[in-house]
């Protein structure tokens, strides 16, 4: 499929794409990324660019894909440093979604109760946490991802998953 | 409900991989599992890259690097793009800032140690204390000034240690040892019958001085210099006035 995607066949576009794009914009919003959805394009656009370059399996793609959402994240989040919040950072908005309609979207999809949940977490270990679930990655690609090691990617996720196990239990 | 520390290493990863974990942490486990369920909705690409992914083309897209190595990766890429100025001041500012540290960890081969430092204390406000004891060194000055005051003044006064607008001693430390005239008496005659004498370089710097030593190379410097400048101007203008007094 690797091959076909470089010699430029939209069927192997379309089937990464479809492969990939939810869990990276599930990754995204659970985020908390202004826009996901453009976010996600983003990504697959200069993965897409990018990927005459690439060499590797499989998972080492979809690693490198959530590296790459990784960092475009960052970047956005520089970019709107001066923001006045980030969604799952602060509460009010996370209870408090843009209007009815959306906030009947986000129940009926169960989003809510996941925003809660995140929003226990401390960013270093939500973000360490949704890479782990949401990215299905190993802890020495998340290690790599965000540039951390692989000790303190494994630190991480037990106090992330026992701050979950406290607001559930 | 189980004590917290029982999540070791893998019931951590049977919870995040999402396998079966023990029911005590069944509430946990259905917690996880609704942050995987969360992020299985399809999601539309945007029109542009709909477009290309039926063309094909991603021509003019920035690619996105292998996650191999990025970080060298972006430097070349960064640098492939600089313009050639860009390039040589970068390439330069990277040589002397790696020189300056290894210089200053003392990671030189001996020589090379000794004239690096010499340069970054010519060129920047930098300067190395060296490791030998400065009072030793400033004894034999004073012991050469003694015995030969005559003699070794002329060699002395134009090879500053340090570069202009260093500062000349380090604080808390008298700026002349104590004791010692700022000029020997022997040297303001000295200077007249030597107009001419090339001075000594200003900017080569003297490996065997040492920094106690320093302040008082820079204060022989500047007395000899201005010495110099101040004998030569006012001999010449005596000499006008003598003779157009005399004439009429």
């Amino acid at each position: 499929m690797f091959d076909a995607a470089r010699a430029g066949a939209p069927w192997a576009f379309e089937r990464l794409y479809t492969d990939l794009a939810p869990v990276v914009t599930g990754y995204l919003r659970l985020q908390g990324a202004a826009e996901p959805d453009d976010l996600t394009s983003e990504v697959f656009l200069g993965v897409f660019a990018g990927l005459p370059s690439f060499e590797g399996t499989e998972p080492q793609f979809r690693s490198w894909v959530f590296t790459i959402a990784h960092r475009r994240l960052v970047d956005e989040r520089r970019r709107a440093v001066r923001r006045p919040s980030e969604p799952t950072d602060d509460p009010a908005t996370l209870d408090g979604p843009g209007g009815d309609a959306e906030a009947e979207a986000l129940d009926a999809l169960g989003l809510r109760r996941v925003y809660e949940l995140c929003a226990t977490l401390s960013a270093e270990q939500r973000e360490v946490v949704l890479l782990r679930v949401v990215g299905d990655l190993t802890v020495e690609q998340v290690a790599r991802a965000v540039g951390r090691s692989v000790g303190a990617v494994k630190a991480l996720q037990r106090r992330g998953l026992t701050a979950l196990r406290k607001k559930v239990e | 409900m189980l004590p917290l520390h029982l999540l070791d290493e893998d019931t951590v990863e049977a919870l995040l991989t999402g396998r079966p974990v023990q029911p005590g942490l069944a509430p946990l486990a259905g917690a996880v599992g609704q942050i995987r369920a969360a992020s299985r909705q399809p999601v539309r690409p945007s029109d542009e890259l709909a477009r290309r992914m039926a063309s094909g083309d991603f021509t003019g897209i920035t690619p996105a690097l292998p996650a191999s190595e990025p970080a060298r990766r972006r430097l070349r890429s960064w640098l492939a793009g600089a313009s050639p100025r860009a390039r040589v001041v970068t390439g330069a500012v990277v040589v002397f800032t790696g020189l300056s540290a290894a210089t200053a960890a003392g990671a030189l081969p001996g020589g090379a140690q000794a004239r690096v430092e010499s340069f970054i204390e010519t060129v920047t406000p930098i300067s190395f204390q060296r490791d030998e004891p400065a009072p030793d060194l400033v004894e034999d000055v004073s012991d050469t000034r003694t015995t030969e005051p005559g003699t070794s003044r002329p060699d002395d006064p134009g090879k500053p240690v340090t570069p202009p607008g260093k500062p000349e001693t380090p604080p808390g430390k008298p700026e002349k040892p104590p004791g010692k005239p700022e000029t020997p008496p022997g040297k303001p005659p000295e200077k007249p019958d030597n107009p001419n004498k090339p001075e000594s370089p200003p900017g080569k710097p003297e490996k065997t001085e040492k920094p106690g030593n320093q302040g008082n190379g820079n204060g022989n410097s500047g007395n000899g210099n201005g010495n110099s400048g101040n004998s030569g101007n006012g001999n010449s203008g005596n000499g006008n006035g003598n003779g157009n007094g005399n004439g009429p």
